[in-house]
């Protein structure tokens, strides 16, 4: 009996280790800087433990009992800790709260463990025994857990399966004390059947933990799946790994926090700097705020209109710390206004009128996403833009995809824009390609580029000031985005049209190729 | 946004990555789903229709059927107070479909007199529906209008449909390029992906069968099309090309009009096709556009079906189309909205009888919403109604021409259904085509109702399905139908288990379906009709002449052109009112004088 109680304590030391050892892990996965994360996890975690065990003095009667019902409640708080945190992580603003909240109750009750364990054994063994054997076993079961965890438990079961796991030994050692010492107790019995309960909810996260992470999914990112839902519109998964943040939409990239800077000042300052005083600005799409952070480096904008379809992506980078960290918050400036609404649909009713317009759409992958792209649509864009206007479009890759890239150019061209085509090289996408548009009072535009090397396209002057503490574009290599290698030169191609949907189709047969190799 | 992410993708690991994640969604939740709703099917008797809010409509047949049966009893002729009270109408056009209502337009851009003697032509439009537009009448949901009969324009002939095309000008729906083909409105043509079939469980793009179709049936496949290519460019002797749009304008070469007197089904025997795709792609074209296959239509009409197109558009392919959510509703509203002085009749015409005394036409009508009979005077009338209604209220000295026998021209009936879905899944709803058709089905598919809309996504989608009612002759299918009932439910399973076919699972989708009933939809070109139609089309049957002339009745309806089209109505119903208006303001002028 006394031996089993203290193998017990290997159990409940190595249980201990392991939800200590999730949390640190989870905290470096969601929140990245795996040194601070485990650092405050340890730290909060062994703090805990002591206020377990100084709280352990107020036990006074039936220990037994007390030892039984905290190994149930670790069971069911350590056991769900991962599952919970994952769970919880796309919806509450400070996650930090419930990373901490979670560490503590699990280090208190576990403090509270061992002391209990030591009282209920004091008659059995002599002290300097007794005191040795438990930490013997407490230590045992730490290293096993330590070297368990990195090598088995996590390639093997995951975190989310791993805490359940436990949650399960924590809750066997439960029931196997209330059978071996308060069966004949009257409050054995409630205890007994509150533990099977607790075991079969265990058994059943463990069961279907990879459910709650779509393990599925998780394999085809290569880094871990931190964050993943599905909105009314589009599938959301965020990724951490060692070196970035990663956002994905329908599995395709949207932006790696380790190069991100470079699109998204390509996208906006070639354009917006280039106007004198602008003042409104629209972006279509970009619901990350990223393309907002940079047009919010202009003192001179008074107002931005954020049009992006998907309420649930603008939310998460409106109220998620973790997101807004890299949009700098820009969603809730006073200075941006958020619309969910269909962009084709918005354009066409809205009476403002815009200085400067970031059109960053998805690429052109199905037809609804073409009707983007068309003449339609661009023809629409350019009653909304004031005379002297710019519009700047994301137009894939002009690399990969020379002549789907072309076609966007072409079509912008034929809606009444002199165009200014540019690219930028940004190590996750590759070449990528953009094109300013530039209004002019023609309804139809036969506009010509003409290539001034020195100052200006037709219609486009390069700017004669960015603004400061940008990371990738000064004045000098933004002229040189302009030109175009042989391999990504011009092309002429048709017009995107509704009733063609030529750029889909090109799209989707240069991608494919490029996919193949 | 981009696709970077792609990039990194080698072969290799593309293929590690679909295996991957293949298998794993298998594996994963994708198995267990997969098992319980094969388990479900196993189980379940069926799709379950029953939750499917069901709605008919069909025409005001009660007050139509007036013309022939439960004819109201016409007044004593009161010659002191009818002769105060009829109000009197230059012009009297009886139908408001698609000729009628050019007529109206056609009728109502002319003014003429000077001054203060100014005036319009005064027009009276009857038209015992509700609604206007004919077989162009649509309905509607919150997310979308749809139609419930005809759908779409094609892009206009070059040099005929003179009227069609200045009309699309003034709605802005057409601009001339000098010296080069005229664009279109984008925002009408049809979107892009067009068309799609589904035959032997799988989907390809067009309609002419191509998967899993023998080398030979291709083979002669090609051959009609050879066939077709040939003959649309290929004029008679007498110049004109051998098919054409209005049909009146086609050749009159013997070569050609013969086929009118044989029916497309002894056509292909007779040149050996009889490839089962191919005769399955024709029969689908002509029930789609003339209610019935090969074995009803002339040959001829049959060619022109292929052969009298050759628009051209700066902006789209020559077989592009117009269509809006509503269908050709849209054209109608446009016609409507022209129309702000002719005084419409929502009346069924009863009788018409020419007053020798008076030297004008009396016409009878009982109003569709309180059911009083109404008198009214006319000097002339276009008849823009069916032909076969015309027995029923004209006096028969109008009515020598064969047409008008009974039996002689056949309209089959049509169910449209328009079916309301919720929630369409995205993968779904990224491969739907504006047109989608099922092979071997005798429903003629579904076009997406809200195709044409701008936004990226749906909550609800519409899909029309057609489906004319050819099994029997027309006649025979209207006696048979008593039992509405059970024909109304039996063409409610039909159309459902089709869409639940053609998309597995569709059925728990689907929320409402508005079905409308066309008894006599359009005018089916069976043999003889072209030759007997070009005789009375467009036609003015003109009571005294000259200066003499009393009044005129005259033939607009597509009906006497033996096919039914848009442009048939609108070129009749145009050319004919802009031919009274110069009557009537000659003789307005005589007046005067």
């Amino acid at each position: 009996m006394a031996w089993l109680l203290l193998f017990s304590v290997f159990i409940i030391s190595t249980c201990g280790l392991v939800y200590e050892l999730i949390a640190g892990a989870l905290a470096s996965y969601l929140l990245g800087d795996s040194i601070t994360q485990f650092s405050t996890v340890i730290g909060v975690y062994l703090f805990s433990m002591g206020i377990g065990s100084f709280l352990s003095k107020y036990a006074k009667k039936n220990l037994v009992l007390l030892f039984i019902e905290v190994e149930i409640l670790i069971a069911i708080v350590g056991g769900s800790s991962s599952a919970i945190l994952f769970l919880v992580f796309e919806h509450v603003t400070s996650f930090r709260i419930i990373l901490y909240a979670l560490v503590s109750i699990t280090g208190t009750l576990v403090g509270l463990e061992i002391p209990i364990l030591m009282r209920i054994l004091k008659d059995k063994f002599q002290f300097q025994d007794l005191v040795s054997q438990v930490f013997t076993f407490d230590y045992v079961g730490a290293l096993i857990a330590s070297l368990l965890f990195p090598l088995i438990l996590v390639p093997h079961l995951g975190l989310i399966r791993t805490s359940f796991f436990f949650g399960i030994l924590n809750v066997l050692v439960a029931i196997w004390a209330i059978k071996m010492v308060a069966r004949e107790k009257k409050w054995g019995q409630g205890l007994f059947i509150f533990a099977l309960f607790t075991l079969a909810y265990l058994i059943i996260g463990f069961s279907f933990g990879d459910r709650i992470l779509e393990t599925a999914e998780a394999s085809s990112f290569q880094d871990k799946v931190i964050y993943s839902a599905s909105s009314q519109y589009q599938r959301i998964v965020a990724t951490q790994g060692k070196q970035d943040f990663r956002l994905f939409l329908n599995g395709n990239l949207q932006f790696s926090t380790k190069d991100e800077y470079r699109y998204h000042e390509a996208l906006v300052h070639p354009g917006l700097a280039s106007i004198a005083n602008p003042k409104s600005v629209l972006i279509l799409g970009g619901g990350d705020g990223l393309a907002a952070r940079e047009v919010l480096k202009y003192p001179s904008v008074e107002s931005i209109t954020l049009v992006d379809l998907d309420g649930h992506m603008t939310k998460l980078f409106k109220n998620n710390s973790l997101l807004t960290r890299f949009n700098l918050d820009s969603l809730n400036s006073p200075k941006v206004q958020v619309i969910n609404d269909d962009a084709f649909l918005w354009i066409k009713s809205t009476n403002q009128q815009f200085d400067f317009a970031v059109i960053d759409f998805p690429d052109p992958s199905n037809f609804s996403l073409g009707k983007l792209y068309s003449l339609s649509f661009y023809r629409a864009l350019a009653k909304k833009i004031r005379a002297g206007g710019k519009v700047v479009v994301q137009s894939t890759s002009p690399y990969f995809a020379r002549k789907s890239y072309w076609i966007v150019v072409n079509t912008l061209k034929e809606a009444g824009f002199k165009t200014a085509p540019y690219h930028v090289n940004v190590p996750s996408f590759g070449e990528w390609g953009f094109v300013i548009g530039v209004r002019t009072d023609a309804t139809t535009g036969n506009a010509q580029n003409i290539h001034d090397a020195q100052n200006s396209y037709e219609g486009y002057s390069f700017p004669k000031s960015l603004p400061t503490g940008l990371r990738f574009l000064d004045l000098a290599n933004l002229k040189t985005l302009f030109e175009f290698p042989i391999d990504m030169a011009e092309l002429n191609t048709p017009v995107n049209r509704l009733n063609n949907q030529i750029l889909v189709r090109t799209f989707d047969e240069e991608w494919s190729k490029v996919v193949s190799h | 946004m981009k696709n970077g992410q792609k990039w990194f993708l080698t072969r290799r690991k593309f293929i590690i990555y679909t295996a991957t994640t293949g298998s794993a969604l298998a594996i994963g939740s994708g198995a267990s789903r997969h098992l319980s709703s094969q388990i479900k099917r196993l189980l379940a008797p069926g799709p379950d229709f029953s939750k499917i809010k069901i709605r008919w409509t069909e025409p005001n047949s009660k007050l139509g059927h007036q013309t022939w049966q439960d004819k109201p009893v016409p007044p004593e002729p009161d010659q002191s107070n009818s002769a105060e009270h009829a109000k009197f109408f230059d012009v009297a056009i009886i139908g408001g479909g698609i000729s009628g209502l050019a007529a109206a337009r056609a009728l109502s851009r002319e003014t003429f007199g000077e001054d203060s003697h100014a005036r319009q032509v005064r027009v009276a439009l009857f038209e015992l529906e509700s609604e206007l537009g004919g077989n162009s009448r649509s309905g509607s949901h919150p997310s979308t209008r749809y139609p419930l009969g005809a759908h779409y324009l094609p892009i206009l002939n070059e040099k005929t449909c003179v009227h069609t095309r200045q009309f699309l000008k003034e709605e802005g729906l057409l601009v001339e390029n000098p010296g080069e083909p005229p664009s279109y409105d984008e925002t009408a043509l049809c979107s892009e992906p067009f068309e799609r079939l589904f035959l032997f469980g799988k989907w390809q793009d067009g309609l002419v069968p191509n998967f899993g179709i023998s080398l030979q049936e291709k083979q002669e496949i090609t051959r009609f099309f050879e066939l077709i290519k040939n003959l649309r460019v290929k004029k008679g002797t007498d110049g004109r090309f051998a098919f054409d749009l209005p049909a009146c304008e086609s050749s009159l070469d013997e070569e050609f009009t013969r086929l009118d007197k044989i029916t497309m089904a002894e056509y292909l025997s007779a040149e050996k096709f009889s490839s089962n795709a191919l005769i399955w792609y024709l029969n689908y074209c002509y029930r789609d556009d003339f209610g019935a296959g090969v074995e009803e239509i002339s040959a001829w009409a049959g060619f022109h079906y292929f052969c009298s197109r050759r628009g051209v558009a700066k902006n789209a392919e020559s077989h592009s189309v117009l269509t809006w959510p509503e269908g050709n509703a849209n054209l109608v509203y446009r016609i409507r909205q022209q129309l702000t002085r002719t005084t419409q009749m929502n009346a069924v015409v009863t009788q018409v009888r020419f007053d020798e005394f008076k030297k004008v036409f009396k016409i009878q009508s009982t109003s569709a919403q309180t059911q009083s009979i109404e008198h009214i005077e006319a000097k002339h009338i276009i008849w823009a109604a069916p032909a076969h209604v015309a027995r029923h209220v004209l006096e028969p000295r109008f009515l020598k021409h064969p047409i008008f026998q009974p039996g002689q021209i056949k309209h089959f009936p049509w169910v449209t259904a328009n079916i309301v879905i919720k929630d369409l899944d995205p993968a779904t709803a990224n491969s739907l085509t504006w047109d989608n058709v099922g092979y071997q089905s005798p429903v003629l598919g579904y076009i997406v109702a809200n195709h044409q809309l701008a936004q990226q996504t749906h909550s609800h989608h519409v899909f029309t399905f057609y489906r004319p009612i050819d099994e029997a002759d027309p006649a025979v299918t209207r006696t048979q139908m008593k039992d509405l009932a059970t024909f109304k439910r039996q063409l409610e399973l039909e159309v459902f288990s089709e869409a639940e076919r053609l998309h597995p699972g569709l059925s728990s989708k689907m929320v409402e379906a508005h079905f409308h009933f066309w008894p006599h939809a359009m005018i089916c070109p069976t043999i003889g009709i072209q030759n007997m139609a070009r005789a009375l089309g467009g036609r003015v049957h003109t009571i005294g002449h000259g200066e003499k002339m009393a009044g005129s009745i005259s033939w607009a309806h597509a009906d006497f052109s033996g096919i039914s089209l848009f442009e048939e109505g609108f070129e009749w119903g145009s050319q004919l009112g802009t031919q009274l208006s110069k009557v009537i303001k000659k003789s307005v002028g005589v007046s005067n004088v």
